[in-house]
């Protein structure tokens, strides 16, 4: 399983940028995320996700909206409903402010990640 | 100088049953049922005679006895050549073969449907021409289980109506196979053997014969028989010790190749199979531990069952010398308690996996070094019951359904060991993941050990130190 959350270069994790861009105040999952029905041990009925596909979008008190998309081709095993609760969880702590965990749909590693860079 | 034949006749002649009153009628019915191209052993049947030597393996054969001209070498028409001394012995030899330690045995036998609509069709020509009482005739099953017994008999084993050990005989004769066809056309029922049997004791005379000849026609094929053997499983029960890490329950096979060298089944398994000579084992554990966790205490309760086994009788020695060889080589499975249990006590296993405490043993790291005041503040947390909500640890997501699992923490105790390293005892209820609440799991177990000690934490090591469900009874 992969879990999805920002990347340590990703501007909202900087202090510094932050200044410029404003903190977190919500997080808005996209609609087919929410509406989403995972059950089961097969998980059978889960949203399908394409790498491009969005799965939130991050806004900051400046008024700048972040998207976060899947990055993989799997589907849905969770979505970090805390989140919207508690969204400065997302930049304050990116472990526990993961955005969501997906399946891949092939185990392998080289297909999985064909669209993704590795972190400087 | 009597003949075996004339014995059984005198014996025939004095029961109840028989209407014959006479030799002479005997043996005229004897001649007339010989004209059917009945073998001598359905002749013996349908003259009422009783089980005795006179149906054995003999070296007169009993149509000389009778005084009867030579049998066909065609199979018998009523039997289809089920009744035969070879028959008997080739069943005899297949069981034998397999070298079960058993003195007893239960057979079971299924005959072509064809069967019992020839037996019915002999019957009818019987009580044209003979004197016998038709629904008194010896039964073709029993007489195949009387020709079995005696062979077994050579070999000390006692065919009895219920036991561990099954020997399964099946006739087939495809040649037949159509003979019931009339009395399945009249039924809307399938072909099933109960529905053919009601519907031929339905059945008249006048009907059945308008339908099928009788005496019944000739065959020119044997029916082929199957056999096979099974015993019912025996189960060994003890409790298990996992002294090393990086040992599976099950052996752990991943695309074809092993993940752990060893499992415990398998090192108590084999041993057991060894002894018993079973086909194969299932194990089943009260509930179980990663491969990278050890068992130490007392161990984990735990059946093995072994099917089909060969030898069941005197294990007892031989089952605590697998215990103590486990142990005098330092193995790193052993067992405790094992010994021979009914397959009823296995049922507290299960159970037991559900409700009974476990008590744990982790070596925990921390982010930050806890201070004396976060010690003694999570200590005393620890005395009290703590119920944690766990949802699905990410760690097992992709095979078990997402759920949040509220879990109790009997007890919670920690102790610093050095740096950033602690000693961390727990008592909790079945099904909690311990692993999930010492780091966490990304905030989806609370409370967790980290979240108590305001710092990520991670586990290194971690132990079973008890399972509290007493089982099997102690060794005596």
């Amino acid at each position: 399983l992969c879990v999805i959350g920002l990347a340590s270069s990703h501007p909202l994790l900087d202090p510094e940028l932050r200044k410029h861009i404003g903190d977190v105040i919500k997080v808005e999952f996209a609609d087919n995320v929410k509406n989403s029905v995972i059950k089961g041990k097969r998980k059978k009925q889960s949203l399908r996700l394409m790498p491009s596909t969005k799965l939130c979008t991050i806004h900051t008190s400046d008024g700048k909206e972040y998207v976060v998309r899947a990055a993989i081709k799997g589907v849905l095993m969770e979505w970090n409903a805390r989140l919207e609760t508690d969204p400065t969880l997302v930049s304050r702590c990116p472990e526990q402010g993961f955005v969501a965990i997906i399946k891949p749909s092939t185990d392998d590693n080289q297909k999985i990640f064909s669209d993704c860079v590795p972190e400087i | 100088m009597t003949s075996v034949v004339d014995a059984a006749i005198a014996e025939c002649l004095s029961s109840p049953d028989s209407k014959y009153e006479t030799i002479e009628q005997i043996k005229d019915a004897a001649s007339a049922l010989h004209q059917t191209h009945a073998c001598s052993l359905c002749i013996l049947r349908f003259l009422q005679i009783p089980f005795g030597p006179v149906y054995q393996d003999q070296d007169t054969p009993l149509y000389e006895q009778l005084g009867l001209s030579e049998q066909s070498a065609e199979p018998c028409p009523v039997c289809l050549g089920i009744l035969s001394h070879d028959v008997a012995r080739q069943i005899a030899e297949k069981y034998t073969s397999q070298d079960f330690d058993a003195q007893q045995v239960t057979l079971g036998i299924e005959v072509p449907k064809s069967i019992y609509v020839r037996h019915r069709s002999m019957q009818i020509f019987c009580s044209a021409n003979t004197m016998t009482q038709v629904h008194n005739v010896v039964d073709v099953k029993d007489t195949l289980k009387y020709l079995v017994a005696q062979q077994l008999a050579n070999h000390n084993v006692a065919v009895v109506a219920e036991c561990d050990t099954q020997i399964d005989i099946a006739f087939a004769h495809a040649e037949t196979a159509r003979d019931c066809q009339f009395l399945a056309d009249q039924t809307n029922m399938a072909n099933s053997r109960v529905a053919i049997v009601a519907k031929l004791t339905a059945c008249s005379d006048a009907e059945f014969t308008a339908h099928f000849a009788s005496p019944p026609p000739l065959v020119t094929t044997r029916a082929l028989v199957t056999v096979s053997t099974k015993r019912a499983s025996i189960f060994v029960g003890g409790r298990y010790l996992k002294l090393e890490r990086n040992i599976s329950q099950t052996p752990f096979i991943v695309e074809g190749r092993r993940v752990t060298e060893h499992s415990v089944s398998e090192i108590i398994g084999n041993p057991i199979q060894q002894l018993t000579k079973c086909d194969s084992y299932n194990m089943v554990g009260s509930g179980r531990e990663d491969a990278d966790v050890r068992m130490l205490g007392d161990g984990r309760p735990f059946y093995i069952e072994c099917i089909n086994p060969r030898r069941t009788r005197t294990l007892d020695e031989d089952i605590c010398n697998i215990e103590r060889t486990l142990s005098t080589t330092n193995s790193p499975v052993q067992a405790r308690r094992l010994q021979v249990i009914r397959a009823q006590d296995t049922a507290i296993i299960k159970e037991g996996e559900e409700n009974k405490t476990k008590h744990y043993c982790a070596l925990v790291w921390f982010a930050h070094e806890l201070s004396q005041e976060k010690l003694a503040e999570i200590n005393d947390l620890g005395k009290h019951e703590i119920v944690l909500e766990q949802k699905t640890p990410v760690r097992v997501l992709h095979r078990r359904a997402p759920l949040t699992r509220p879990r109790k923490l009997l007890a919670l105790a920690i102790e610093h060991i050095e740096g950033r390293f602690y000693r961390v005892r727990i008592e909790s209820e079945a099904g909690t993941y311990i692993k999930e609440f010492v780091h966490g799991d990304l905030g989806r177990t609370v409370p967790s050990l980290a979240g108590l000690a305001d710092s990520p934490a991670d586990i290194f090591e971690l132990d079973v130190e008890c399972v509290s469900l007493d089982f099997p009874p102690p060794a005596i």
